[in-house]
């Protein structure tokens, strides 16, 4: 259906083909495409970089990397893996879904969005660069704290280069979110409420006001620490009235709300294949959508769970540590939510389901651990320990990157008209849900035995040395999921026959009523829409099911 | 399968709600106060700290200096609006007028900060100073960039309107570079009551 082509204004009619079509295009689908591919090419890479850095802690003194190399390789994991992958990814995933799910042509800014796209390829170029010249990357930590960070214990431009990269970075996501919202709230279809937009739309719409507010703060205080390393300013120095403390407090300001922004995307793709392939529809729609909302607001007062440790005053830690828990409350609802969706639904473990049942269990796992931490005696302990880093690939592993694979197997179909092969899709995911158990479980007993993070080597003999080749062999398990997935992504690419058609899941979301690959255009004509499940409404009439789908809520 | 009287060969698909460019400008905005809210924020952090403010011994910033300069952005800001008024209203004169206006005392007013900056630095008061010149500098830095954007968009603007690209009902770009220039405005101001000053 909805194939037919349309005759374009003339102004549009100049087309461009093979390559050009796509570096100068301002479809949403192919800069969408092109989002995720760049993104996969940088989660590969910092990959690569991880596995650097475990091959490393393998053993107490393995000397396969200088300390120098470790610190930079493993502060550029991270910068790679959280600024270049997990929140462009998010809007890869928007910018080809938003439009489609909205019954929308395209973005309400189209240049603009190009303009995003593009700017994160230069970005990595930026940040990338620093490795090649004297005194190699970044390599204090993602966080990059002063006075670490400050031209006498930094002096290298890799740190320069970083924050440019950063700041570039930021400038692509705040204009990629502005054009999320006036997509959102300007260009739905007659019938699209905002009561019926996919779970998906309103996840985006959180993570897009939480880039729109919280990355310019991030932009002020990289630049404060730029001044501070070029131009001789003293924000953060204390013998000239500076503070470094202060650096952290704008810092986390933004990377607080930024770790939601980081996963709320995640969460919208196993809201919508969820319910898929579990037969039903979502249990408690509203309810997950208040629960996105509430994190989003509560997400912005709980920044200083990060900084127990540099001594807060007594009202401050305790207001944080209640705040911090009191998300968990919200989180909780959504896991009531998804379990909700499953029981009793006639459940199809199809890859996409895989991974969306893993990033619940895993997701449930990073959130018990990060309700301990938010305990500040507990944090005191914790605190920079290999427990945090559990924590945070929990979270960031086992939530965001299982929901994205989700997000590839759901909707590579409705991209090419093709389906991944299933089986590589299955052992990709048991391999990786395999490995990083052993790879971050283990962090959690480190952590607890008092092994600090971000060092680049060990003495033997401290009950460390078992647990961290455990870790690395995990490690290793991921990489080869990996390697499978590379297989499976160019082999169904190239030999699958398209037999997806448009609909190969049967879903909910407008995106599945027009062919695959969707046209040019979108939608010819647009599909009528009553309730937040069109597509399951226009079935139910095609195959003869008087009257609509009941309005749950 | 059913489909919706309404084809879509319209350029618009069921567009609805506020001006698309307008919306898109306020968020725009709400992301550049939550910027400078920012560094606001770091500048009060370390005022509070500080034994005194200023600290001894720099060199203070002079408040008239910068009252005149508050005064020429804002008279710059009402010239700006009235070129609003003479573009809703059809009426080119005013426009123009209203447009020249506002550029012409934007360009005076990042030509007397610049002389302000370059007065100061004789007096020794640099960006080396110690926090209060790190603040001064990043901050009124920081604020003439966005007075220079918003220049050239009233730049833009003039040229368009000079050759009559703006009707009474199509004058979106008029509107929204104007209320950006208001907030660039707006910061100054709340600029010159903490740099200057506030005590
Ligand atoms: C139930 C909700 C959560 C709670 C209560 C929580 C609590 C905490 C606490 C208290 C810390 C600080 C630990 C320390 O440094 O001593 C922390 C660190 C961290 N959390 Fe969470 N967290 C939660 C969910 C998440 C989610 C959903 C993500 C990301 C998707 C996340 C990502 C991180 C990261 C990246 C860090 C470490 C930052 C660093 O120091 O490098 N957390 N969390
Ligand atoms: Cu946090």
């Amino acid at each position: 259906m909805a194939t037919g082509a349309i005759a374009r204004p003339a102004h549009e009619a100049k087309e461009y083909t093979g390559l050009l079509a796509w570096l100068l295009t301002t479809d949403h689908k192919k800069i969408g495409i092109m989002y995720l591919i760049f993104t996969i090419i940088f989660f590969f890479t910092g990959g690569v970089l991880a596995l650097l850095v475990r091959l490393q802690l393998a053993w107490s003194d393995a000397g396969i990397l200088s300390q120098d190399q470790y610190n930079q390789f493993f502060t550029m994991h991270a910068s790679t893996m959280l600024f270049l992958f997990v929140i462009p990814v998010g809007a890869g995933f928007a910018n080809y879904l938003l439009p489609l799910m909205i019954g929308a042509k395209d973005m309400a800014y189209p240049r603009i969005n190009a303009l995003s796209l593009w700017l994160i390829p230069l970005a990595a170029l930026v940040m990338f660069s620093s490795f090649f010249i004297e005194g190699g990357s970044a390599a204090a930590g993602w966080t990059e704290y002063p006075p670490l960070t400050n031209g006498t214990f930094m002096p290298g431009k890799g740190t320069d280069l970083w924050i440019l990269g950063v700041q570039i970075l930021g400038i692509s996501s705040v204009g990629g979110a502005i054009n999320f919202l006036v997509t959102t709230m300007t260009m739905r279809a007659p019938g699209m409420t905002l009561a019926r937009m996919p779970i998906f739309v309103w996840m985006i719409v959180v993570t897009s006001v939480l880039v729109t507010f919280a990355t310019p703060v991030l932009a002020g205080v990289l630049t404060m620490l730029f001044t501070d390393r070029n131009v001789g300013t003293s924000f953060f120095d204390p013998r000239e009235g500076g503070n470094p403390i202060l650096w952290q407090q704008l810092f986390w300001f933004y990377s607080h709300p930024a770790v939601y922004i980081m996963v709320l995307p995640a969460m919208g793709i196993i809201s919508e294949v969820l319910p898929v392939f579990s037969r039903k529809p979502l249990f408690g729609y509203k309810a997950v959508i208040y629960a996105g909302a509430a994190i989003g607001v509560l997400g912005f007062t709980v920044w200083m769970h990060h900084m127990f440790a540099t001594g807060l005053s007594a009202p401050l830690t305790i207001w944080t540590m209640f705040a911090t828990m009191s998300i968990g409350v919200p989180t909780g609802v959504k896991m009531f939510n998804w379990l909700g969706t499953m029981w009793g639904g006639s459940i199809s473990l199809k890859a996409p389901m895989l991974f969306a049942v893993g990033f619940l269990f895993m997701f449930l796992i990073g959130g018990i651990d990060g309700v301990y931490s938010a305990f500040v005696p507990v944090d005191y302990a914790l605190n920079d320990t290999y427990w945090v880093v559990s924590h945070i690939h929990y979270v960031l592993f086992g939530g965001s990157v299982f929901g994205i694979f989700a997000g590839i197997f759901y909707w590579f179909p409705k991209m090419t008209g093709k389906f991944l092969n299933e089986t590589l899709g299955k052992l990709q995911f048991w391999l990786m849900l395999i490995g990083m158990n052993l790879t971050f479980m283990p962090m959690h007993i480190l952590g607890l035995k008092g092994m600090p993070r971000r060092i680049a080597d060990y003495e033997a003999g401290l009950g460390w040395e078992y647990w961290n080749l455990v870790a690395t062999i995990g490690a290793f398990t991921i990489g080869v999921s990996m390697m499978v997935f590379i297989a499976n992504f160019f082999m169904s690419l190239k030999t699958a026959p398209k037999t997806a058609g448009d609909d190969p899941w049967e879903g909910n979301t407008l995106e599945w009523m027009i062919s695959s690959p969707p046209p040019e255009q979108n939608f010819d004509t647009l599909p009528e829409i009553n309730s937040e499940r069109p597509a399951w409404d226009a079935r139910m009439q095609r195959q003869g099911f008087a009257g609509r789908t009941q309005q749950h809520s | 399968m059913t489909t919706h009287a309404a084809t879509a060969q319209a350029a618009h698909l069921g567009e609805q709600g506020m001006s698309r460019g307008m919306f898109g400008m306020v968020l725009f905005i709400a992301s550049e106060i939550m910027l400078f809210g920012g560094l606001f924020a770091g500048y009060f952090y370390m005022r509070n700290q500080a034994a005194s403010w200023p600290p001894e011994g720099v060199h203070e910033v002079d408040p008239v200096t910068g009252g005149i300069l508050t005064a020429i952005l804002v008279i710059s800001g009402l010239s700006a609006h009235m070129g609003v008024v003479g573009a809703k209203a059809g009426n080119q004169g005013l426009f123009i007028f209203g447009l020249a206006g506002a550029l012409l005392l934007g360009t005076i007013f990042i030509g007397g900060q610049i002389y302000e900056w370059f007065l100061l630095m004789d007096h020794g008061l640099t960006a080396e100073s110690g926090v209060y010149g790190s603040s001064f500098y990043v901050l009124t830095g920081f604020h003439g960039a966005h007075v220079i954007v918003g220049l050239a968009m009233l730049l833009v603007v003039f040229i368009r309107g000079f050759w009559r690209d703006f009707t009474p009902k199509r004058h979106l770009f008029v509107d929204a570079s104007v209320l950006y220039w208001h907030f660039v405005d707006i910061v100054w101001v709340f600029l010159y009551a903490a740099l200057y000053v506030l005590v």
